[in-house]
């Protein structure tokens, strides 16, 4: 999978996740879940860079 | 106990005092200069995104809109993940050009100032919101901490503190110079404190009131009623709006522009604050909500609910403090960075407009900047009086946050679309502006239009969302956008500009004066020759070189350090008019460029090194290299890669940024394994190779040279794309295979049609008379035509199957052929033939197949005689061939058409007589018995055809 195809497969799942408004209420389930889901893309975004430095 | 005024006062000023200084010894210090230059810390300044709004008004919006308040930084956390696609290309525009904000690079694109100068006014207007929004938060958390009302005085008071620290740091950083690490570290000091001070008081809070996270469990669990009401906004109208404005906001908010690409300290910044800066607007945010619960059991039911973080922290005022010294550092480092950003547009794009003799132009301009600091902070003190009270944080920084989503229209045509046009975007830019005004700004005064209906037309149930008026305003500008930009054309400097911001690579066209004396002239007439000496003098002592020159390298080099400074000063557009004479930019000026390139490196510079004139080199290079229809890859001595150029990209779908600065054993095949192979070869031969890749066949050639360095010896690989060549090849032999089927075919119908001929003739007379004498002997050449003509079709057969057609040869007498050949002449043609036969000689060959060939022969040569006149055929055994000669005594054949007549249908009969294959078909027929078909004049006139064949052994 290339770079381009990668991020654009996260950008289409962040965004739907986000603004999709039945895919809202998956991580409105608790209080703390919207922190939960945030952290979760800030780690992939994290794991992506540490995948490309590494390469 | 309420705190005092000048206590409180002086705490806030010592902080701002710290800053200052520190940012004094960062700037002063290379050792710690570095602190502002690495990604870590430009993320952290990035952060100047979260603003007392973060800090004090997160907490009313939790406490009016639930979990909606996250949509601020969450859109942030979005438009991050977009950095590959958006954030990237616009830092690379503005390195480029040296833009200073998002008025230049508009204005670069569309050529344009008028339109900086709408993109200018319309961001001050929508800015001074939002720091009225600052100086409100700090003067009322001020109020409440010294225990008495907001009044203007103590507004007065820290709006002038704030003003003070933004005009002292701005003046000293708004001299038009980018990447300031004392700026950019003070921002991340102040970043990290603000984070410290709402992760204390809030661990405060969560310890001291809820007793621990077990604690707050608890207390949520027993009233389920906080948390509905916390998650059930985020379904409603405004969610998507809301990120939507963020994400704009995030990089096109002036002080984030400003932060985010003029500051940007190198190309590893921006994948840093890929996941930094969303993690660190997480967890800033994790306090809020923890304050918000706490606020509203402890706050008193009067107090404006952006007061509640203060309201929570009642029982431990040092907390209190904490939380008002992080507001201050907020607001102090939004309003110093808005005001630098907002003043160096201004200056830019409304001060030479509204009066300055361009003899002061430059000279005014560092007056005019600082200025300018002073008063965008006044008009934001002036709004905070000015605004009705009730309004709250958010209500003033969202209008700010819609303003500049009005920019994102003319970016995308900036990034991504070529066609959009100057036109459009005014129109667009326009019609945004008023938009903004009417549905946006003027609520904030209390003038608010009904259009609940217009919006129920469009499908919003609530009219006092923010969505409805974002959305219809935001499309209503891409409309007009769109729709102007299609029905306007371009003038050649935006197509010009177009093409420049679309790929930077393909930059800018340096068009040098063609001497120090004639860039001085220029420079002098528009901003007077004392000021156009300083400043080049400055340029020459920042490009190090002497000055004035005569020298063509040092001024190549001088013009591009004098353009940078004065596009950073004064604005691409004018920086470009005054040292080049305000001509358009030209991509296809490319002998000067040629020459350019050609000076530097005569002169030894290493474009790839160098750093002032060497942006001419690396420009003309990078031209060159797009340009090439061949694919290009250079490797260092680390075998790391340095050039990638398009045509490479374009084959290997792979980008320069995703190769360059790679080492070749990580590339994907088939490029690792061609350059790997070509990197062990010495020599520098040409290597064809085919690769299947994941299902993909790759046919390349390639070809390598060693290229030479100061650090050692690199290489430089030329690759060829042979995969649409052999697909060519493929197709033409296709074709070329149809045409031979179609020319045998052709051929085959032509020799049927002389068997064929005979075969009706004899069976004609044969039926006038069917009891002449010689009618066994007529039958019999009926049927030995007829197998004649099977023969044909078999070979055709056997063409047409594509394999080697492996004939049944036999023994074949010639003369019984020869003979056999001129009776069915004769029956076709009529006429004489004289027949001279030689010893009876063998060879290996098909009856039908030699008989079609003497046959054919003797027509022609009996259509090619005069009546009467004889045609001759002739045998004659010599070594171990035999000879067949057919003569007639026409014309001849032309000489210059004589090596023609073998070629597939070339006659020199007339038309509608012969096809132009009788010849070519005896030719190929007799190569396939091993022998030849020729031809040759005959000394007195008429032709005469060879026909030689090898003779076996009785």
């Amino acid at each position: 999978m290339s770079d381009t195809q990668e991020r654009a497969i996260l950008l289409f799942v962040v965004i739907t996740v986000l603004l999709v408004t039945p895919m809202r209420a998956f991580w409105l389930q608790t209080w703390w879940a919207p922190f939960a889901f945030w952290l979760l893309i800030i780690l992939v975004l994290a794991l992506l860079r540490r995948s490309r430095d590494a390469a | 106990m309420p705190l005092s005024d000048s206590i409180l006062f002086v705490v806030s000023a010592a902080l701002l005092g710290i800053y200052a200084l520190g940012s004094e010894l960062i700037e002063r210090s290379p050792r710690w200069g570095r602190l502002g230059r690495n990604p870590v810390s430009y993320s952290l300044a990035l952060g100047v995104y979260a603003t007392t709004w973060t800090l004090f008004g997160s907490v009313g919006f939790a406490k009016s809109n639930g979990y909606e308040f996250l949509a601020i930084y969450v859109g942030v956390t979005l438009s991050c993940v977009a950095i590959p696609f958006l954030w990237q290309p616009l830092a690379e525009l503005v390195d480029r050009y040296r833009l200073g904000s998002m008025a230049d690079v508009l204005a670069f694109r569309y050529q344009s100032r008028t339109l900086g100068a709408i993109v200018t006014v319309f961001m001050v207007a929508g800015l001074l919101p939002y720091i009225a929004l600052q100086l409100r938060a700090v003067a009322g958390g001020a109020a409440i901490l010294v225990g008495h009302e907001p009044s203007e005085e103590l507004g007065t008071i820290y709006a002038l503190l704030l003003s003070a620290f933004a005009v002292v740091l701005g003046v000293r950083y708004a001299d038009g110079r980018a990447h300031r690490p004392g700026l950019v570290a003070t921002l991340a000091f102040e970043s990290l404190f603000k984070l410290l001070a709402i992760v204390i008081v809030g661990g405060v809070v969560l310890f001291a009131y809820f007793g621990g996270v077990r604690g707050l469990n608890q207390y949520l669990v027993e009233r389920p009623e906080l948390v509905e009401a916390m998650t059930e906004p985020v379904m409603g109208d405004s969610w998507v709006a809301l990120i939507f404005v963020t994400f704009s906001a995030a990089f096109l908010l002036p002080r984030q522009f400003f932060v985010g690409f003029v500051q940007r300290p190198g190309p590893r910044s921006l994948p840093t604050a890929r996941y930094m800066l969303p993690l660190y607007l997480l967890v800033i945010n994790l306090p809020v909500p923890v304050l918000y619960w706490a606020g509203r059991e402890l706050a008193p039911p009067d107090m404006r609910p952006d007061a509640y973080v203060l309201a929570a922290l009642a029982s431990t005022p040092w907390a209190q403090v904490l939380a008002f010294l992080g507001a201050v550092s907020a607001a102090s480092a939004m309003i110093l960075v808005t005001s630098i950003a907002l003043s160096g547009m201004v200056s830019n794009y409304l001060v030479p407009r509204f009066g300055a003799s361009p003899e002061s132009l430059l000279g005014r301009w560092a007056v005019f900047r600082r200025g300018t600091i002073i008063g965008v902070v006044v008009a934001g003190l002036m709004l905070h009086f000015t605004l009705p009270a009730t309004r709250s944080l958010v209500d003033l920084g969202l209008a700010s946050f819609v303003a500049v989503t009005h920019l994102l229209p003319g970016l995308v045509g900036t990034l991504f679309w070529r066609r959009a046009t100057r036109s459009g975007v005014l129109a667009g830019l326009t019609v945004g502006a008023l938009s903004w005004s009417v549905l946006t700004a003027t609520p904030l005064f209390g003038i608010e239009l009904d259009l609940s209906q217009a919006y129920a037309l469009f499908g919003f149930s609530d009219a006092s969302a923010r969505g409805p008026a974002i959305w219809s305003g935001f499309a209503a500008h891409v409309l007009v956008f769109v729709a102007v930009s299609l029905m306007t054309s371009r003038t050649a400097e935006e197509r010009n500009a177009a093409e420049a911001c679309r790929e930077p690579r393909v930059t800018r066209v340096l068009q040098v004066p063609n001497s120090a004396e004639a860039l001085e002239e220029r420079l002098a007439s528009y901003v007077g020759r004392e000021m156009a000496l300083e400043e080049i003098g400055e340029a020459a002592r920042a490009a190090n070189v002497p000055w004035p020159t005569l020298d063509r390298r040092d001024l190549l080099q001088l013009v591009a350090e004098l353009e940078g400074r004065l596009s950073e000063r004064i604005g691409p557009l004018a920086a470009r008019t005054y040292v080049h004479g305000g001509r358009p930019v030209s991509v296809d000026a490319l002998a000067e460029r040629l020459r350019a390139f050609r000076e530097l490196d005569a002169m030894g510079i290493d474009p790839l090194q160098t750093s002032s004139a060497a942006h001419v080199a690396r420009r003309y290079l990078s031209q060159l290299m797009a340009g090439l229809p061949v694919g290009v890859c250079t490797i260092d001595e680390n075998e790391d890669v340095v050039i990638w150029n398009s045509e490479l990209e374009h084959m290997s779908d792979l980008s320069e940024d995703q190769t360059s600065g790679h080492p070749v054993h990580e590339l994907p095949n088939p490029w690792r394994l061609l350059f790997e192979e070509l990197a062990r070869d010495p020599s520098d031969a040409v290597v064809e190779r085919q690769y299947e890749v994941e299902s993909q066949v790759f046919e390349l050639r390639a070809q390598t040279a060693m290229l030479p360095g100061d650090g050692g010896t690199g290489r430089v690989f030329v690759v060829e794309d042979l995969s649409s060549l052999r697909e060519l090849e493929r197709h033409v032999a296709h074709k070329d295979r149809l045409s031979s089927i179609g020319t045998l075919a052709s051929g085959v119908a032509h020799e049927i049609g002389n068997p064929l001929t005979g075969i009706l003739m004899v069976a004609k007379n044969l039926a006038e008379d069917p009891q002449a004498n010689d009618a066994e002997e007529r039958l019999n050449l009926i049927v030995d035509e007829a197998r004649r003509i099977h023969g044909i079709v078999q070979g055709l057969l056997s063409f047409s199957r594509r394999a080697e057609t492996r004939l049944a040869l036999e023994d074949v007498p010639i003369n019984a052929t020869v003979r056999a050949s001129v009776e069915l002449a004769k029956l076709q043609t009529g006429g004489r033939i004289d027949l001279t036969l030689g010893p009876e000689s063998i060879t290996r060959a098909t009856s039908d197949g030699l008989t079609q060939v003497l046959v054919n022969l003797l027509n022609n040569a009996r259509q090619a005689s005069p009546e009467g006149r004889p045609v001759t055929i002739s045998t004659t055994a010599v070594g171990g061939e035999v000879r067949i000669d057919v003569e007639d005594h026409g014309d001849g054949v032309p000489a210059e058409l004589a090596d023609r007549i073998f070629e597939p249908f070339f006659t020199t009969k007339p038309q509608g007589k012969g096809t132009g294959l009788g010849l070519s078909v005896s030719r190929q027929i007799l190569r396939r018995f091993g022998g030849s078909l020729s031809y040759a004049a005959r000394g007195e006139g008429g032709s005469r055809f060879t026909v030689t064949l090898p003779s076996v052994e009785n």
